[in-house]
């Protein structure tokens, strides 16, 4: 979990780093990339993809260093905005054929990922229960059960208020709870 | 009381996380050095695009300065060397434009440049 100070040492190392300072390019990294990663990939269900959309999060986030405003918006969270915008435009061309105005809006948490790494029964049909929520339902369940991110933490990267976030957590967790406990039929069909 | 069906439910997640966290990818060597390769190239993109004395200088003018601070050779901030040249130009520009006028003025009450002259190195002319 990320906490005010380890927030702003990202902006300090960021200053660092758009003063010339190489060494914070490699401490961003380290603490940066990792979250990137995984983000992407669990969006794309890819790793290669998700490795490509990291390279291209970082490279974003290096040019854009010398004008960052410290204050203005936390790192973490213009890089969780950046890393969805980079793999929602990777899902949309992913099928070239169809007319983009006849394409969905295209899921932000791959449900391929979370299918696959389901090893039980249960899991999978939590998984796709999961892959199945509205999107920001989706994303403030995966940020707080997989990412371990606290409410406040989540309000700043889905830029709503910490009682959206309880919200969408209340209503995600309704629906859970009702395909997963409720209904034997509604599992077996998942 | 608790919720059985939430305690369930959470346990399921707990469960699930569990499993997303052993199959997470890791960051492999060589991400990590493509990424740091990245950072190398756009700190010397960002070098070549300053000015290399004219830096630090932020404001509106100043980018202004900093372009001629770039322009300028020596040590001295650019900014600053290209502030006083260019006061010295706006006051000579200044000076030389009275000087004129002032000219003008002895030649119509004089009437005479020789006489004028005359009277400037006599220390009796009009200034």
């Amino acid at each position: 979990m990320l906490d005010r100070n380890a927030q702003d040492e990202d902006a300090v190392l960021l200053a660092r780093f758009a003063d010339g300072d190489q060494a914070a390019a490699r401490l961003l990294s380290d603490r940066l990339l990792p979250a990137i990663l995984r983000q992407a990939w669990r969006v794309l269900g890819d790793q290669a993809e998700a490795e490509d959309v990291a390279q291209e999060v970082m490279m974003k986030l290096w040019r854009q260093a010398s004008s960052w405003r410290p204050g203005e918006a936390k790192v973490t969270t213009w890089l969780y905005r950046v890393t969805q915008n980079l793999c929602i435009d990777r899902i949309r061309r992913r099928r070239p054929m169809a007319d983009i105005d006849d394409v969905a809006e295209p899921a932000d948490s791959a449900p391929s990922v979370l299918e696959w790494m389901a090893t039980t029964e249960r899991n999978r049909a939590l998984a796709a229960a999961i892959a199945n929520l509205p999107d920001r339902q989706r994303n403030a369940i995966v940020m707080r059960h997989f990412e371990a991110l606290s409410n406040p933490e989540i309000a700043e990267r889905l830029e709503c208020s910490v009682e959206a976030v309880e919200s969408l957590l209340a209503r995600a967790r309704r629906q859970l709870a009702k395909i997963m406990v409720g209904d034997g039929k509604e599992i077996d069909n998942v | 009381m608790s919720d059985p069906m939430k305690t369930d439910l959470d346990a399921m997640l707990d469960s699930l996380a569990r499993d997303e966290r052993a199959a997470r990818p890791v960051v492999s060597a060589r991400l990590s050095a493509s990424v740091l390769a990245l950072a190398a190239d756009a700190a010397e993109e960002r070098r070549q695009s300053v000015p290399a004395v004219g830096r630090g200088v932020d404001s509106a003018p100043g980018g202004m300065l900093r372009v001629l601070g770039g322009l300028m050779p020596g040590a001295w901030p650019g900014g600053a060397v290209a502030a006083m040249v260019l006061g010295l130009m706006l006051g000579m520009g200044v000076g030389y434009g009275y000087g004129e006028r002032a000219m003008a003025l002895t030649l119509l009450t004089i009437g005479d440049p020789v006489a004028m002259a005359d009277g400037l190195f006599e220390g009796e002319g009009p200034f």
